[in-house]
């Protein structure tokens, strides 16, 4: 069916010209496309080779990184045209474990310029025809090909095409330009030292015209200085053997998302063209642009390190400003409030044990993450947020933190030994606990500064993994140290009074909000049902809040007391039932294992038979199994439809199950047939959608 | 722990012609473990694998892999398959699997390497399938790169193609030195566990 799809759309574009037949491969849908209606007699006609990919494939620049084949076009042009070379799309880094491949992903537009003669007679037409080759891959790659062609006429004039001047035109203009920039590259004894005066702005890469001079996966750590760019480099095998006389390339240069690529043709000086200090910088991971870390941490110099542990500390005094922090700065802020007209050691020993709480709770977050990671669990920082009942039990702390900030049970003040709030506590171990309370808050919070070090910290080792992790809650104490260092600033609060309890009373609000982002956060993981179990859990601490406010009140009631313990346990005992929902969680259809035998009786006797050629490692097939295939909805309609749903699964080989591929031409998975009956089956497409398969379910029912 | 976690993410240095070949023990499908010591004084020759590879696939189905390594058991030269898929990705074997596909085709390594935590291969900075390496009796790496000139996936492209391999494995013969020790390995990427 698909196959007299396209076959009428040839029909369709012979008539309009211009446009060739548009040919499917396994994993793309290739065309000519011509930026004008006609050849105009000596005059340069662009075409281009337009493909459509399969989501996730890609395809491989001129330099295809460390595996991968470049586009291959052999043109067979009327007498007297030649066609150019080929312009390919601005190259994209491709990572695939340690290797990087240079390509392309999408649409990519590949031009290639083709030379009218002179000689081209007006009204006739002239028909280009090319054999293009190309290796694509997701993770598996797939050499394709296909034959395309274009007939266009000659002209004396040529006027655009709609749809195909502008994608003609756009691939022209981002073709990488050469603005004579003047560039040498000089060995500095562990790499390259590549430097290009009058740089365009944006964060640099430079991508290699050939392939082993420069190792594509290595990071390029970069510095600029008074207009000069310095881009480090890790030399390829070809490079290590004999060092080139010119290293040619394009950098592309992404300024705030926006792409411009400029030829390199870089001469090779003798003379070192970067300062020591210059390298340094280099190898230091350049100016503030957090990634280009030397990839190897072994490889990271002393100064490297400093700027790692920088960048920690930096980044922890910016989280206090960070909108996920807030509430806790608020809550701090409160207890600093509380310090007003307090004496200086009392101040200072409240700082020093906020500073112990946020560096002891680090420290322990960080073993338990590195033991965790270190068992195999893929976890980043902030893991602990994955857990849902971590977060209910989470938002009942701060929802009673703020219910006590509000006033509703009051503090140490009326009552002896009532037991206060350790939050609210005054003196050390409320300090700590808040401490420890703006660490769990913030560390699913990265903010600026704070990607480079705790990447690199995840990869380091342990000792050093945790001493990043020590800078960074540093960084978060470094205000509140400030009043332990200068106890006097304390004393420019003003006398206590009043103030203090409404303030208290307003930052209790700060702290609701933070109630309603878990509450989000719940809603996320574990579903309306979790949701339900939060509110319930919140009206019940409320309720305990309330009881042990009461107690003080009436001077210590046991049975009060006792009365809101239990409505606190009562309240948090739903909550430790929390479980992530899986996103679909419905009733299975019977699948089938691949059989021709069944199949082939099942055809005879008229009963519709689906196949779900499938893969575990392949993410297209996994993707359409969960978003299409395993829903309910589909899964209903398979069993109102009465359709066999067979599986036929190439995860390990299978020589039956590739024959069948075969048989219908395909090379690989997905591919899904329907049959309804004897005869062909009905391929549909490999990126299914729900309405697809039903429109085909359906048809038969 | 952490160090694995380093080892994970970078490859080594390129081994380059005439430096010292890394060192590697690896278990063989064919039984025991493989050290390239234990070859001391032969040429050992070292084809990274993956038969579900389009690029492999040109060289077996059209037995210019097995002639290759025929010629080389002739020769009393050392031939080494490495296998560095992850376990769940395309051309992982393990040691039954390995010899299976080994007698489809007809290949006669001396030994199949399963090297499916990728250790060897990252040493090597084997980047394809095929990469082709060539170590002489002293284990000094003499050729790192492709298999043969053309760098494509068709069986048609083998007649015109120069063997790089087979080259190095003749100018060694006498001694003498290897004309192209490097080239630009072509073909898939060796699919190692994601890091």
């Amino acid at each position: 069916m698909i196959r007299v799809l396209f076959a009428a759309f040839a029909l369709f574009s012979a008539a309009f010209a211009q446009t060739g037949e548009a040919v499917r491969t396994g994993h793309a849908t290739s065309r000519l496309i011509a930026e004008e209606s006609a050849a105009v007699p000596g005059e340069t006609l662009w075409v281009a080779l337009a493909q459509e990919l399969d989501e996730g494939w890609h395809v491989y620049w001129k330099n295809p990184g460390d595996s991968g084949l470049p586009l291959y076009l052999n043109w067979s042009l009327p007498a007297g045209y030649e066609a150019g070379e080929i312009g390919y799309p601005l190259p994209h880094r491709l990572p695939l474990g340690p290797l990087t491949n240079f390509g392309h992903e999408g649409s990519p537009t590949f031009l290639v310029p083709i030379d009218v003669p002179a000689s081209a007679e007006p009204g006739t037409t002239a028909t280009f025809d090319v054999v293009a080759e190309w290796l694509i891959c997701l993770d598996v790659c797939i050499p394709e090909s296909a034959q395309l062609s274009l007939t266009i006429p000659v002209a004396e004039s040529a006027s655009e095409i709609p749809g195909q001047t502008g994608r003609i035109q756009a691939a022209k203009s981002a073709l990488p330009r050469d603005l004579g920039l003047d560039a040498r590259f000089a060995d500095t004894g562990d790499g390259i030292a590549l430097r290009i005066e009058g740089a365009p702005a944006g964060e640099a890469f430079f991508y290699p015209a050939v392939g082993g001079m420069v190792e594509p996966s290595a990071p390029q750590p970069a510095a600029r200085e008074n207009g000069t760019l310095f881009i480090g480099l890790a030399p390829g095998i070809d490079y290590q053997v004999e060092p080139p006389a010119e290293l040619e390339g394009v950098i592309v240069f992404d300024m705030d998302g926006q792409e411009v690529g400029v030829e390199i043709d870089a001469v090779r000086s003798e003379d070192p063209v970067a300062t020591p200090a210059q390298l340094a910088s280099l190898t230091g991971g350049g100016a503030g642009s957090p990634g280009e870390l030397p990839r190897n941490w072994q490889d990271a110099p002393p100064l490297a390190l400093l700027m790692i542990f920088g960048f920690a500390f930096l980044g922890g005094v910016v989280l206090n400003a960070m909108p996920c922090v807030f509430p806790i700065v608020f809550l701090k802020a409160s207890s600093v409030v509380s310090l007003a007209g307090a004496e200086r050691g009392e101040v200072r020993k409240d700082a020093y044990a906020y500073t112990a709480g946020v560096l002891v709770t680090f420290a322990a977050m960080a073993v338990l993450l590195l033991v965790l990671r270190g068992a195999g669990a893929q976890l980043g920082w902030g893991f602990h947020l994955q857990s849902p009942i971590a977060v209910g039990l989470f938002a009942v702390v701060v929802f009673l933190i703020g219910l006590n900030l509000a006033g509703l049970f009051e503090i140490g003040t009326s009552v002896q030994g009532a037991g206060a709030s350790l939050v609210q506590k005054k003196g050390a171990a409320g300090s700590f606990f808040t401490g420890l309370l703006a660490v769990l808050v913030a560390a699913p919070c990265i903010g600026p500064f704070l990607g480079l070090p705790i990447g690199y910290a995840l990869a380091a080792p342990a000792p050093m993994a945790i001493a990043v992790f020590l800078a960074l809650g540093l960084g978060l104490a470094a205000p509140y140290l400030l009043l332990a260092a200068f106890p006097r600033v304390a004393g420019v609060l003003p006398k206590p009074g009043p103030w203090m309890v409404r303030l208290k009373q307003v930052f209790a609000f700060a702290m609701f909000g933070t109630v309603v982002w878990l509450a989000w956060v719940v809603s996320l993981q574990a579903g309306p049902n979790g949701v339900l179990y939060l509110g319930i859990a919140l009206v019940l601490s409320a309720l305990a809040a309330w009881l042990f406010g009461l107690a003080q009140e009436k001077g210590g009631a046991r049975s009060l007391q006792v009365a809101a313990a239990f409505a606190l346990v009562a309240a948090c005992a739903p909550l430790t039932t929390l479980q992530t929902v899986a996103p679909s969680a419905v009733a299975s259809v019977d699948k089938e294992p691949y059989d021709e035998t069944r199949l082939a009786s099942l055809q005879a006797e008229g009963t519709p038979v689906f196949i779900d050629f499938t893969a575990a490692w392949c993410v297209t097939c996994q993707y359409n199994k969960r978003v299409v295939l395993d829903t309910s909805e589909i899964k209903d309609l398979f069993a109102q439809t009465g359709t066999v749903f067979m599986v036929a699964d190439l995860t390990n080989p299978d020589p039956v199950i590739t024959a069948a591929i075969e048989r219908q031409g395909r090379s690989g998975v997905p591919l899904y047939l329907y049959y309804d009956g004897p005869g062909e089956p009905e391929i549909l497409p490999q990126i299914l959608t729900a309405e697809r398969l039903k429109e085909t379910l359906e048809k038969a029912g | 722990m952490i160090t694995t976690l380093v080892s994970l993410i970078a490859l080594a240095a390129n081994p380059i012609p005439g430096q010292a070949a890394p060192d590697f023990t690896e278990e063989a499908a064919q039984g025991g473990e493989v050290s390239l010591d234990q070859f001391e004084g032969k040429t050992v020759v070292l084809e990274w694998t993956n038969d579900g590879c389009p690029f492999v696939q040109k060289h077996y189905n059209a037995k210019n892999m097995q002639q290759l390594q025929r010629r080389a058991a002739a020769e009393d030269v050392v031939w080494l398959q490495v296998i560095s898929s992850a376990e769940g990705k395309q051309g992982y074997a393990d040691a039954a699997r390995a010899i299976k596909l080994n007698e489809d085709r007809g290949a006669m390594p001396a030994y199949t390497l399963l090297d499916e935590d990728g250790s060897m291969g990252r040493a090597y900075a084997a980047k394809t399938t095929p990469h082709m390496f060539v170590i002489d009796g002293e284990g000094i790496v003499r050729y790192n790169g492709a298999i043969d000139t053309i760098p494509t996936a068709n069986v048609d492209d083998l007649p015109n193609a120069q063997n790089y391999v087979a080259a190095a494995l003749e100018q060694m013969k006498d001694g003498g030195e290897v004309v192209t020790k490097v080239s630009k390995p072509y073909g898939c990427s060796v699919k190692y566990a994601d890091s």
